[in-house]
């Protein structure tokens, strides 16, 4: 063979294994940790956990340059900020007059219906002590782990909204995936019309809308919340309004995960869906035996009971 | 101990130490790269530091910087950035194959081309992690963060070419290894 790719580190003296053999071993790894990436999650969680005291060292300063550096801009324009702002609080003061008003008229109704009471979340309050913009993963990490009571899966909050979710959770540190990450993926109802979609992350401030019914009334400034399916996350939490851009739906997500600091885990652990199982009685082939008239005329077999009470 | 032996141990150390320095270049660039601190609020995405050495050694001592560095380089650019195990890692491969294969061409480049053939080597890395991206998550990375990672890599390579010339010079030195 001659000399070139296949045998360039045999020509070195490195013979043991040839370049295209590492090549082959990164493909092997990469499509073997798609049955099983925690081993490298784990190494991921011990390594920023090792890493919080220089993080804290750091962050700080880093946050003080970035914030000195946005803030430059603003300085001339600090006065219509200020007008706008005690405009927006006095709108919103009204608005929480009228939450409250309907939170109790909410809670009345659920008395009066008897309906199942709303389970109660804990929550861990963390500190953004990184980020990272790498432009195929974007993540946040917070100084709260697992021994706080983080764990994967959770939400993340801020004040205005839903960050995203914990994706690796160490001892002392975890990973947040923000929403607008690429790999972002979370059901979300669209209110008023009551639409069910999939927010989906890329990269951008205003991520995604994906299989949203196409008969969905949709217009901007609906506003988008988790709808809760698939138990991960709970529903009801703000997410954004929907904006129209290129044609297509996206959404102006409330919270700012590249300036918050102050965030909240929620531990929320979803009722899991389970299939009622099935008696002998309601299979089909034995349902329909007894039904079956000795005539041979087929009767409409019984439909089982829902079990489920998510149904 | 006679002079000889002092001087032949002196070598050994020398040569130790000239083989390390290259690695831990790449070590250093992976962790700078992966600190989860930005100076541009999140605007423009880090360089990929450890490509440089990578790249650098490989065209002036590849006997410094043999494929196994590159592959571990890579694999510690996945484990420290959050990737899946294996995209970088291959992608680093990819571009050694390529300087690799045209070492003579990229060598020969002078002044400001230099950057130039970096810059292909960041290509094909980064068109390596986009593809192998774009097949394991099954979804289209976005153009604009790939070429943004691109930029960046390369105009940082500016600065970091004059560093890593510079430990070449004063710390690898002409040590030769048995690699």
């Amino acid at each position: 063979m001659p000399n070139g790719f296949w045998r360039t580190a045999k020509l070195r003296g490195d013979n043991r294994i040839p370049l295209a053999g590492f090549g082959l071993l990164a493909l092997a790894l990469l499509f073997l940790s798609r049955a099983d990436v925690n081993v490298f999650d784990r190494a991921r969680a011990q390594l920023s956990d090792a890493t919080v005291p220089l993080l804290l060292k750091f962050e700080a300063p880093v946050d003080g340059f970035n914030r000195w550096v946005s803030n430059l801009g603003s300085i001339f324009t600090i006065y219509n900020e200020n007008l706008r702002l005690k405009e927006e609080n006095a709108r919103l003061r009204q608005w929480q007059g009228a939450a409250v008003l309907l939170q109790g008229r909410v809670e009345h109704y659920e008395k009066l219906l008897h309906a199942v009471p709303r389970r109660e979340t804990s929550s861990v309050l963390a500190h953004v002590i990184g980020r990272s913009g790498k432009p195929y993963l974007q993540t946040l990490i917070l100084d709260a782990g697992r021994i706080h009571g983080v764990n994967a899966g959770e939400a993340v909050l801020d004040a205005r909204g839903l960050i995203g979710r914990i994706l690796v959770a160490g001892e002392n540190t975890s990973w947040v995936m923000p929403l607008r990450d690429m790999n972002s993926r979370v059901p979300v109802t669209i209110a008023p019309g009551n639409a069910q979609a999939i927010l989906s992350g890329n990269n951008t401030a205003i991520p995604g809308i994906e299989t949203l019914d196409p008969r969905a009334k949709v217009k901007p400034g609906d506003v988008v919340f988790t709808s809760g399916d698939g138990g991960l996350l709970p529903p009801g939490l703000p997410i954004g309004t929907i904006v129209v851009k290129s044609g297509r739906y996206r959404v102006a997500l409330f919270a700012d995960a590249s300036s918050g600091s102050d965030v909240e885990v929620l531990d929320f652990k979803g009722i899991p869906e389970v299939q009622p199982t099935p008696t002998p009685a309601s299979l089909p082939a034995k349902a329909l035996a007894p039904a079956m008239p000795a005539d041979g005329a087929a009767t409409a077999p019984s439909v089982p009971a829902v079990v489920d009470g998510n149904e | 101990m006679t002079d000889r032996d002092m001087e032949r141990a002196s070598v050994m150390v020398g040569g130790l130490f000239a083989v390390i320095i290259p690695f831990v270049c790449g070590v250093l660039g992976v962790v700078l790269s992966n600190m989860p601190l930005s100076f541009t609020s999140g605007v423009l995405p880090p360089p990929l530091l450890a490509l440089m050495p990578v790249y650098f050694w490989c065209l002036v001592r590849p006997d410094l910087m043999p494929p196994w560095a590159a592959f571990v380089l890579g694999l510690l650019q996945d484990l420290f950035s959050g990737m899946p195990p294996g995209v970088w890692a291959a992608s680093f491969i990819a571009a050694y194959a390529v300087v690799d294969r045209q070492r003579d061409s990229f060598a020969g480049l002078p002044g400001w081309a230099a950057i130039l053939g970096f810059g292909i080597a960041a290509l094909i890395a980064n068109l390596c992690a986009y593809v192998l991206i774009a097949i394991y998550f099954r979804h289209i990375p976005s153009v604009t963060a790939a070429l943004s990672l691109l930029l960046v890599t390369v105009l940082l390579y500016v600065p970091v070419v004059f560093v890593l010339s510079l430990v070449h010079r004063r710390l690898v030195g002409s040590a030769r290894t048995h690699l």
